[in-house]
C-alpha cells in the first residue's frame, strides 16, 4: 500500500468517526486497496483501442491485426484489428518510448521525438524486434511529420520512413507509414511516387483502402486534376462499408471533394456539399478531439467557400465557429483569425478586427501571418 | 451537428459581448431549413436573450426601450405557443427579467423626461406576476416546479426498473444534477420577486403607504427564501436582504439581530464572506445614522477585527470599502466622544482609524473623497498622505518622472534610494487617483513598473528587477514597455547566470534561454531580437550545444533585416564549439567534425554574403562581420572545407576583409581583434602565396602582440607553425621537383619571411627549445648545401649564419642548459663560426670545449679540434695566423682560461694517444681506434705538406716537407700495411704529392 493510500485511510477513518458522513473518503481508499490488489495488472503486454484497454500477452503482430491472449484466459486469442488500435504497449517497452507513442497518439510530434531521444538505444538494440519496430517506428514518423510541418528536412524522412517499412514488414504500423511516405512525396511534388504508396494501402483491411483511395484523390488535386479528384472523391462517400471510422474518412473525403470544387470556382457546391456534412451527426467512436478537428477544417473550408461567392457574412459566421469552437487545429485557427481581421475590417468593426489580430499575435506569434501585424493597440 | 456547433458559437459571441452577431447567426438559422423544430423553437428565446443583453450597457434609453419591447413581443408570443417545460421555463424567467430591467429602466432614467415612477412600478409589478405570478398564462415559478416535477418522476422511473444499467445510472446522475440546477433557478425566480417588491418601493414616496406594502412584500417573500433553503447561499443572500429591508422599515431591532446573525457566519472568503461584508456595511450604515453613541455597542471587537482584516482578494471590493469607510468613520466618532478615555486606548482607535482610511482613500470608489477628509482630520502625515492622494494620476506621474530625471542626470546612492521611494509610493496610490484617459494611465503606470524594475536592476536587486519585468512582459498591453521589460528580464537573467551556485546559475542560465527564444519570436524584425540572438548564442555556446544554435537560426525569421548579422554570430559560435571539441565529435551532439565545420561555413558565408550587401558597415556590426571574416580565414587556413573560396578577396574585402580593416588607422576596433586577426592574415597570405604581405602582416602582429606571456606564447606558436610549414613545403617540393626548378624568387621571398619570422621568435622568446629551432633553421637557410640553402643570395646566407651564432650563443647563456648541451651548441656555433671564416672565433670555442677535462680526453673532440686548426690554417687569410694553426695541428697547444687549462693534442699528439689502445686487444673500440690513429697519422703528414705549400721561405718548406715524408717513412715501418688498402692509397698519394713539391721546389730554384 503506498504511503499515499495509508493517509488517505487514516484521514477517512478520522473524519468517519467525527462527523460519520464522509463515507466519500473511505469509500476511495477501499477503492486503492482494492487496486493495490490489482497491481500485477501492469506487468503485461497492453493493446488500447478507442474504448478500452487489453491486457495479456500480444502472442502475434501482423500489417492488419493484433492477436492477444487475453490476461486470465488460457486459449482463445483475440485477434484486434489494425484499425481499432490505438497504440500496442509491450510489457518490456522503456518507459520512453511508450511516452512518445503517446505522444504521438495526440500528434505532438516534438514532444515526441524528444522522448525517444532519450532512450538509451543499447537498451533499444537488446530488446525484441517488436520493440525494435516500435523505437523505428516513432522516430520515423515524428521525424516525418516534423518535416511536414515545417517543410524541412522531408528526403531524409523519407528515406528512414522507407528504411522502416522495408526492415519492420509486419508491423501493425505499416499502412501508416505507408500512408506517410506517400504524404511526404506529395510534400515534395511527387505525385507518381506517392501514389505507388497509397496503392500499396488498397491492399489492407477496407478501411484503410478507403483512406488509400481518398488520399489517391489528393495526389490527383495536388496536380491539379480536380475532376478526377472529385470523382475519386465522390466514390470514396458512396461506399457502404459498416466499419468504424468509416464516416470519418467519408466526412474527410467530403472536404477534401469542397476544397477541389473551390479550386474549380465550384465554390456554391462546395458550401452545400459541407453544409450536408454538417447536417450528420458523428458516430460515436469518433474521438472528439478528431471531431472537432475534422469540424474545424469544415467551417474553414466553408468560410472559404462563401468567400469565393463574396457572402462575407457567412463567411464570418464560419471562421467565427472556428475561432470561438473548434480551434484545436493551430493551423487553421491562425487562418481564421487572419480571414475574421479581414472581414470585420470590411464589415467596419475596426475594435473587432483589432482583437482578432491581437489574438492572432498572442496564440501563435511564430506564426507568418501573425509576424505581419504589429501587436501594438491601435 | 449543426445544432450544437451552433449554440457553442452563440455561447462563444456572447462570452466575447458580439451579441448582435448573435442575433445575426440566430436569425440565420431560423431561415435554415435542415435544423430541426425543438431548435427552431429556442431561437426567438435566445434571440431574446442577445437582443437584451447587447443594450444592457447601452446608454441609449431609446434603443434600450426599444430592444426590451421587441424582446418582451417574442418572449411572450413563446410563451403562448410554447408546450415544451424547459423552453417555457426559461423564457418565461427572461419576460420576468426584461419586465424588471423595464421597470428599472424607467425608475433610473437620468432625464425627467423618461423617468417615469407609474410605468416603473407597472413594470415591477407585470415582473413579479411573471417570475411567481399571479398570472394567467405560464409563470417562471410554475414552469421551473412543473420542469422539476418532470424531472423527478424520470428520475423516479429509472428507478423503479430492477435492474439499472450503466446508461441508467448515467442518466440518473444527469436528471439529479438537472433538478438541482432547477431548483436553484427556482429560488432565482423567488429572490427576483422579492427584489422587484422591493426596487418597487422606490417608485413611492418614504415611508407612504404603498412604499411600505411594497417592503413588507419584500420582506415576506426574502423570508420565505430563507426558511425554504437556511444553509444555502440564496437563503443568506434572501436573509441579508430581510434584515436590509428591516432596517429600511425602520424595525432596527430587528433589522440588527438579523444581520448580526449573518456576521456570525463562519467564512472568510467566498460567497458567504461578501454577505457577512454587506451585512457589516448595512449594519454600519445604520449605527451611524443613530444620534445615541451606545446605539452602536454591537459594533464590538469581533466585528472590528473583522473590517480591519486584510483581505486581498476583496481589496478594491465596492462593499467592502463601503464597510471600512463606515467602521472608519464611525470610529472616529467614538474617538472625538472619548475625551476622558486613557491614551492608550484613544491611540489604538486613532492607529484603526487610519489604517481604515487609507484604504479606503488608497482602493479610490465612492467614498475615497470622503476617506481623504478623514485623514486630513487625524494628524499632519494623514493630512499629506491624503494630499498626495488627492492629486490627479498626471501630477504623480510627472512628480516620479522628475525624480527619475534627477536621478539619471546625478546617478548617486541617495537619489537612487528617493527615486526607489517615490516610484514605489506612486505606484501604490496610483489606483485611487484619477486620470482623465484611463487608457493613458494605464500605459504610465507601465512605464513606471518598469522604471521601478530597472532600478532595482542597477541597484542588483535582481530577483525582484525579473519579478516585475517578467510581469510586464506578460501582461502589459503596451508593446513597447513589454519589449523594454523582455530586454531587462533578459538582462538580469544573464547578470544572475554569474552566480556562484552553479544549479542558480545554470537556472538562470536556462531561463535567458526562454526570454532570448520569446523576444525573437515576439519582436522578429526588432533590433533586440538579434540582441537576444546573440545572447541565446552565448548560452548555447556556454551548454556546448551545436543542436542549439541552429535553432537559434531557425527561430530568427527569414525576413529578419538582421538575420546576416545573427548567421555571422551563429557561425562564429559553430566555429567556436568546432575548435574546442574533441575524439571528432562537436558540442553535446553527435555531429562529425569536419560535418560542423560545413555547417559553420554555411552560415559565415551566408552571413557575410548578407552583410556585405549592407552600404555601411560600423560598430559592433563591423566587429562582428570582421571577426566572422576572420574566422573563415582561419577555417580556409586549417584546409577543412573543400571549397573554392577566395581567400585573398576575403582578407583584403573592402568592407570587412581583415586586412583591409585592420589596417585602416580610421577604423578602432576592440584591442584584442587585432591580434587573432593579423594572426588569421599571416596564415591566409602564407596559404595564397602572398609572402610580400604576410611580411606586413606579421610586422603588424608583432606590434600589435601585448607584452602579457599568454600573448607572447600565441605569438611564437604561431610564427613556429607558420615557419614549419613553409620548411615542410620547401621540402615536399624539394623532393617532387628538380632543386633547379625551384624559383629563386618565390624561394627569395620565402626565406625573407622565414628569417623575419626567426627574428621575432628570437627576440620573443627564452624558451631553450624554441631558440634551438630558431637556431638551426638560420643555420640551415645559411648553408647551401641544406635544402632550404639554395636560392638564397650570399649576404643573406651570412645574415642568417650570423642570427644562427648570436641565437646559439643567446642559449649558451642560458642557465639551464647541460654541460653536454652546452658542449653540443658550441659544436655548432664551431660550424657557424667555421661558415662565416671567423676562425679565431671558431678555435675559441674549441678551446673552451676542451677546457673541460673529460671533453680534453675524447679523441674525437681533439680529432675535430685538429681537423678545425688545420682547415683554419689553411683557410685564414695572414701567414702568420695560419702558421699559428698549422702548427697546432701539427703538435697540438695549451692555453689558460679561468675554467682551467685547455689542451689541443694535434693530430701527432691524437695519434699517440690512440695509437696503445688502437693495437691493444682487438675489439671494436680498438677497430675504432685504430682508424683514427691512421688518420690522424695521415692528416698529420698532410697538414705538414699543407703548411709547407702555404710557407714562402724555401728552407721552412723543405724542411716541413721532409717532416711529411719521414711521417710516413715512419708509418711504413712501424706498419707496412698501413692498417689496409684505404688508407695505404691514401698515403701512397701523399708520398707521391710531397715528391712533386719537391720538385716544384727544385724547379723554382733553377
Amino acid at each position: 500500500m503506498t504511503m499515499q493510500c495509508v493517509k488517505q485511510e487514516m484521514k477517512s477513518r478520522y473524519v468517519f468517526r467525527c462527523n460519520g458522513q464522509n463515507i466519500w473518503l473511505m469509500l476511495i481508499c477501499l477503492g486503492c486497496v482494492a487496486f493495490q490488489s490489482m497491481w500485477p495488472v501492469h506487468a503485461a503486454d497492453q493493446v488500447i483501442t478507442r474504448d478500452k484497454t487489453l491486457f495479456g500477452k500480444i502472442e502475434a503482430v501482423t500489417s492488419e491485426a493484433v492477436r492477444l491472449l487475453r490476461r486470465g484466459s488460457t486459449a482463445d486469442l483475440q485477434e484486434i484489428n489494425v484499425s481499432d488500435i490505438l497504440m500496442i504497449q509491450f510489457d518490456e517497452e522503456p518507459q520512453e518510448l511508450i511516452e512518445a507513442k503517446r505522444r504521438l497518439v495526440k500528434k505532438e510530434f516534438e514532444a515526441a521525438l524528444h522522448a525517444v531521444e532519450k532512450i538509451n538505444e543499447n537498451q533499444i538494440e537488446e530488446s525484441s524486434v517488436a520493440v525494435r519496430g516500435e523505437y523505428a517506428y516513432v522516430q520515423a514518423v515524428a521525424a516525418g511529420r516534423i518535416a511536414m510541418e515545417t517543410a524541412d528536412g522531408i528526403p531524409s524522412s523519407l528515406r528512414r520512413v522507407e528504411k522502416v517499412i522495408d526492415q519492420f514488414t509486419r508491423s501493425i504500423h505499416h499502412y501508416e507509414l505507408l500512408e506517410l511516405a506517400g504524404d511526404l512525396e506529395v510534400a515534395q511534388g511527387r505525385a507518381d511516387k506517392a501514389q505507388e504508396f497509397y496503392d500499396k494501402m488498397i491492399e489492407g483491411p477496407p478501411l484503410i483502402a478507403l483512406r488509400a483511395r481518398r488520399l489517391s484523390g489528393n495526389v490527383l488535386a495536388s496536380e491539379d486534376r480536380h475532376l478526377e479528384a472529385i470523382r475519386t472523391f465522390e466514390k470514396v462517400q458512396s461506399e457502404n462499408l459498416d466499419l468504424n471510422g468509416v464516416e470519418q474518412e467519408k466526412m474527410a473525403a467530403c472536404l477534401d471533394q469542397a476544397t477541389s470544387l473551390i479550386a474549380l470556382r465550384r465554390s456554391d457546391e462546395a458550401v452545400l456539399c459541407i453544409q450536408e456534412m454538417l447536417l450528420r451527426e458523428f458516430p460515436e467512436e469518433v474521438p472528439v478531439s478528431s471531431a472537432e478537428e475534422l469540424l474545424g477544417k469544415a467551417y474553414s473550408v466553408l468560410g472559404q467557400s462563401f468567400i469565393e461567392t463574396g457572402k462575407n457574412q457567412e463567411a464570418l459566421i464560419a471562421y467565427l465557429t472556428v475561432d470561438l469552437v473548434y480551434n484545436t487545429d493551430p493551423n487553421i485557427h491562425a487562418e481564421s483569425l487572419l480571414q475574421l481581421i479581414e472581414l470585420w475590417t470590411r464589415g467596419g468593426y475596426p475594435r473587432r478586427a483589432a482583437e482578432a489580430r491581437e489574438k492572432l499575435v498572442n496564440s501563435y506569434p511564430e506564426n507568418e501571418a501573425a509576424t505581419q501585424f504589429d501587436s501594438s493597440p491601435e | 451537428m449543426l445544432e450544437h456547433s451552433s449554440l457553442r458559437l452563440i455561447t462563444g459571441l456572447g462570452e466575447k459581448g458580439y451579441h448582435d452577431t448573435s442575433v445575426v447567426v440566430l436569425d440565420k438559422l431560423l431561415k435554415n431549413k435542415a435544423i430541426s423544430n425543438s431548435f427552431r423553437m429556442k431561437i426567438p428565446l435566445l434571440r431574446a436573450i442577445e437582443r437584451v443583453a447587447g443594450v444592457r450597457e447601452s446608454s441609449d434609453w431609446v434603443q434600450r426601450k426599444q430592444a426590451y419591447e421587441e424582446a418582451r413581443n417574442d418572449l411572450e408570443h413563446l410563451l403562448e405557443e410554447q408546450q415544451e417545460q424547459s423552453l417555457l421555463a426559461d423564457a418565461a424567467f427572461q419576460l420576468g427579467m426584461v419586465f424588471l430591467d423595464t421597470g428599472r429602466l424607467y425608475k433610473n432614467a437620468v432625464t425627467p423626461e423618461y423617468k417615469d415612477s407609474s410605468e416603473a412600478h407597472k413594470f415591477f409589478v407585470l415582473a413579479v406576476e411573471t417570475f411567481v405570478g399571479p398570472r394567467s398564462g405560464q409563470t417562471a415559478l410554475k414552469a421551473f416546479e412543473n420542469e422539476i416535477q418532470v424531472v423527478e418522476d424520470n428520475i423516479h422511473s429509472y428507478r423503479k426498473q430492477r435492474i439499472a444499467t450503466s446508461g441508467d445510472r448515467r442518466a440518473i446522475t444527469q436528471l439529479e444534477q438537472r433538478r438541482e440546477i432547477l431548483r436553484g433557478r427556482k429560488m432565482q425566480v423567488q429572490l427576483l420577486a422579492a427584489e422587484s417588491f422591493s426596487e418597487m418601493a422606490e417608485c413611492f414616496e418614504q415611508n407612504s403607504e404603498e412604499w411600505e406594502q411594497s417592503l413588507e412584500k419584500a420582506l415576506q417573500r426574502y423570508r420565505a427564501v430563507y426558511e425554504a433553503t437556511p444553509n444555502r447561499s440564496a437563503g443568506i443572500w434572501a436573509k441579508l436582504e430581510e434584515g436590509k429591508t428591516l432596517l429600511a422599515l425602520d424595525r432596527q431591532k430587528d433589522g440588527q439581530d438579523v444581520l448580526l446573525d449573518i456576521t456570525k457566519l463562519a467564512s472568510s472568503e467566498g460567497l458567504i464572506y461578501q454577505l457577512r461584508v454587506k451585512a457589516v456595511d448595512a449594519l454600519l450604515s445604520m449605527w451611524l445614522g443613530t444620534a445615541s453613541l451606545g446605539d452602536d455597542k454591537n459594533f464590538d471587537e469581533r466585528l472590528r477585527q473583522f473590517v480591519l482584516r486584510d483581505s486581498t482578494a476583496y481589496h478594491s471590493d465596492a462593499d467592502a470599502l463601503s464597510m471600512k469607510f463606515g467602521a472608519a468613520e464611525l470610529l472616529h466618532r467614538r474617538l472625538e466622544a472619548s475625551s476622558s478615555t486613557p491614551e492608550a486606548t484613544r491611540d489604538t482607535l486613532l492607529a484603526d482609524i487610519r489604517i481604515l482610511a487609507r484604504d479606503v482613500a488608497k482602493n479610490g470608489g465612492i467614498h475615497a473623497v470622503s476617506a481623504r477628509n478623514l485623514l486630513k482630520k487625524l494628524g499632519r502625515k494623514d493630512a499629506a498622505f491624503a494630499g498626495r492622494l488627492s492629486q490627479g494620476f498626471m501630477a504623480s506621474y510627472q512628480h516620479a518622472e522628475e525624480v527619475l530625471s534627477q536621478y539619471r542626470k546625478n546617478p548617486t546612492e541617495s537619489k537612487r534610494l528617493e527615486a526607489f521611494v517615490e516610484l514605489q509610493q506612486v505606484l501604490k496610490i496610483a489606483p485611487a487617483q484619477r486620470a482623465e484617459d484611463e487608457g493613458r494611465k494605464r500605459e504610465q503606470l507601465s512605464l513606471l513598473r518598469y522604471q521601478l524594475a530597472l532600478l532595482f536592476y542597477e541597484d542588483k536587486r535582481y530577483h525582484e528587477a525579473i519579478a516585475l519585468g517578467e510581469l510586464l512582459t506578460k501582461d502589459s498591453a503596451y508593446d513597447p514597455v513589454r519589449k523594454r521589460a523582455a530586454i531587462l528580464t533578459l538582462a538580469t537573467w544573464q547578470a544572475l547566470s554569474g552566480q556562484k551556485n552553479p544549479d542558480w546559475s545554470d537556472d538562470a542560465v536556462t531561463h535567458m534561454g526562454d526570454t532570448a527564444s520569446f523576444i525573437m519570436r515576439r519582436w522578429p524584425r526588432d533590433q533586440c531580437s538579434v540582441d537576444a540572438a546573440a545572447v541565446s548564442l552565448d548560452v548555447a555556446v556556454r551548454n556546448g550545444s551545436f543542436q542549439a544554435i541552429e535553432a537559434v537560426i531557425q527561430d530568427l525569421a527569414q525576413s529578419s533585416p538582421r538575420r546576416d548579422e545573427v548567421l555571422l554570430r551563429a557561425g562564429l559560435s559553430m566555429w567556436h564549439l568546432c575548435q574546442n571539441s574533441t575524439n571528432g565529435q562537436t558540442g553535446k551532439i553527435s555531429l562529425p567534425r569536419r560535418e560542423c565545420f560545413q555547417r559553420a561555413i554555411r552560415a559565415l558565408d551566408e552571413g557575410l554574403l548578407g552583410i556585405g550587401g549592407r552600404s555601411v558597415l560600423e560598430g559592433t556590426v563591423l566587429e562582428v562581420a570582421v571577426a566572422a571574416a576572420v574566422a573563415r580565414c582561419e577555417i580556409a587556413v586549417l584546409g577543412m572545407n573543400e571549397d573554392s573560396l577566395d581567400l585573398f578577396s576575403l582578407l583584403t574585402h573592402a568592407k570587412y576583409g581583415p586586412w583591409h580593416v585592420l589596417q585602416d588607422s580610421s577604423i578602432k576596433l576592440p584591442s584584442q581583434m587585432y591580434e587573432p586577426g593579423l594572426r588569421a592574415c599571416l596564415q591566409s597570405f602564407v596559404k595564397v602565396g602572398r609572402y610580400d604581405l604576410a611580411r606586413q602582416a606579421l610586422g603588424a602582429l608583432s606590434a600589435n602582440v601585448s607584452s602579457s606571456k599568454e600573448s607572447r606564447l600565441r605569438l611564437v606558436g604561431t610564427c613556429v607553425a607558420i615557419g614549419e610549414k613553409i620548411i615542410n613545403a620547401v621540402q615536399e617540393h624539394k623532393q617532387q621537383h628538380d632543386a633547379a626548378s625551384l624559383q629563386h624568387e618565390t624561394f627569395e621571398e620565402k626565406a625573407e619571411l622565414l628569417g623575419e619570422l626567426l627574428d621575432l621568435v628570437k627576440e620573443t622568446t627564452q624558451q631553450i627549445d624554441v631558440l634551438s629551432w630558431v637556431a638551426l633553421t638560420f643555420g640551415r637557410l645559411g648553408v647551401s648545401s641544406d635544402v632550404l640553402g639554395p636560392g638564397v643570395r650570399d649576404d643573406k646566407q651570412k645574415f642568417f649564419l650570423t642570427q644562427s651564432g648570436k641565437t646559439i650563443e643567446q642559449i649558451l647563456l642560458s642557465s639551464e642548459l647541460q654541460r653536454d648541451a652546452q658542449t653540443s651548441w658550441r659544436r655548432e656555433l664551431i660550424t657557424v663560426r667555421s661558415s662565416l671564416g671567423q676562425w679565431s672565433e671558431a678555435v675559441k670555442q674549441m678551446q673552451i670545449i676542451l677546457s673541460d677535462t673529460k671533453n680534453a680526453r675524447s679523441p674525437f673532440l681533439q680529432k675535430d679540434a685538429a681537423d678545425l686548426l688545420q682547415t683554419a690554417a689553411k683557410s685564414s687569410l695572414g701567414l702568420e695566423q695560419s702558421q699559428e694553426y698549422f702548427r697546432a695541428a701539427v703538435g697540438g697547444s695549451r692555453v689558460m682560461f679561468a675554467a682551467g687549462e685547455s689542451v689541443m693534442w694535434g693530430w701527432g699528439g691524437l695519434a699517440n694517444r690512440v695509437s696503445k689502445v688502437a693495437f691493444g686487444e682487438h675489439s671494436d673500440r680498438s677497430r675504432t681506434m685504430r682508424r683514427m690513429y691512421f688518420e690522424s697519422r695521415f692528416r698529420l703528414a698532410t697538414c705538414r705538406l699543407e703548411w709547407a705549400q702555404r710557407e714562402t721561405d724555401v728552407d721552412t718548406k723543405v724542411a716541413l716537407l721532409r717532416d711529411a715524408e719521414a711521417d710516413i717513412k715512419i708509418e711504413s715501418q712501424l706498419h707496412p700495411s698501413f692498417g689496409g688498402v684505404e688508407f695505404e692509397e691514401k698515403f701512397q698519394g701523399l708520398r707521391v704529392a710531397i715528391q712533386q713539391e719537391f720538385l716544384k721546389i727544385s724547379e723554382g730554384s733553377k
